[in-house]
């Protein structure tokens, strides 16, 4: 156990960690688990609570907005072009034999408050730093180490870089929906086809870039 | 090949509850085509929030 907070842990016993977070947080909230995802939410405040507003009155009224949902959809079916409309209309004769129905009550889920997903983000830094503690490795450094420092410096220049580099980060998971936790683990394990694709990118990013400053320095 | 936003939408599970609302899936989830349709996947393709009573046509539910 004392070597458990020492040093690394297996890469076995971390990855069964990571998928317990992963599928207890998705089994627990009703949202997939993904860092961005969450710093989105929180970032989003007011209106995350506004739509957790909205999906509580629905929870609360789900005969009425089951109502208006059959009554829109009916709606809708009979605006499409009559070829389509027909296709439709056989495909759900089809599945009418086909597959069970779902109870209404099981469809009135409420996205957890950002003070939640703020929770989440404040329990990732609080254990890194209990981590660091109890490993006896804790120390303020103002710097990124030394292969950091080789390339960047230790002045305002490196500063920069990490601000440029958090932007891109920032940038990026927006673009791509997710970052290594969202994708890497909750969408690869959701077998997401984008997210395998999103993985395979940035991984293979990782290890070029990798592989270029290995040869630089 | 289905929606690819189902696991993440939170109307899904109604057009699953009887033979009217699975009308919703057959006209806007269940092939990538038809999805592009969809004004949540739109919105949500597009990095916005979807508000959670708006439906694939884009109109709201009166709450």
């Amino acid at each position: 156990m004392a070597s458990l907070m020492t040093g690394y842990w297996p890469w076995w016993l971390g990855a069964i960690a990571l998928a317990v977070v992963a599928v207890g947080y998705f089994y627990s909230l009703g949202i997939p688990c993904g860092v961005s995802g969450v710093f989105g939410r929180v970032a989003n405040w007011r209106e995350e609570v506004q739509a957790r507003d909205t999906e509580m009155a629905m929870a609360r009224n789900a005969g009425q907005v089951q109502a208006q949902m059959m009554a829109e959809a009916m709606a809708a079916l009979e605006a499409l072009p009559e070829e389509e409309r027909k296709q439709v209309e056989a495909e759900l004769r089809a599945a009418h034999d086909e597959e069970a129905a779902v109870a209404p009550s099981a469809a009135t889920a409420v996205r957890p408050h950002p003070a939640a997903q703020l929770a989440f983000l404040a329990s990732i830094a609080i254990g890194g730093l209990l981590a660091a503690l109890s490993s006896g490795h804790w120390a303020l450094m103002t710097d990124m180490g030394a292969t950091y420092t080789a390339f960047f410096g230790n002045g305002p220049s490196a500063w920069l870089i990490l601000f440029v580099g958090g932007l891109c980060v920032g940038v990026g998971t927006q673009m791509a929906g997710g970052c290594t936790l969202g994708h890497g683990i909750t969408g690869n394990s959701s077998l997401q086809i984008g997210s395998f694709a999103a993985t395979a990118a940035f991984f293979a990013t990782a290890v070029i870039a990798s592989f270029i400053f290995q040869a630089l320095l | 090949m289905a929606c690819s936003h189902i696991p993440t939408c939170p109307l899904f599970k109604h057009f699953q509850s009887n033979a009217t609302l699975r009308s919703w899936k057959l006209m806007y989830c269940d092939s990538d085509k038809r999805s592009r349709n969809c004004e949540r996947y739109k919105r949500s393709d597009a990095g916005e929030l979807v508000p959670p009573n708006m439906l694939p046509n884009g109109k709201s539910i009166m709450l």
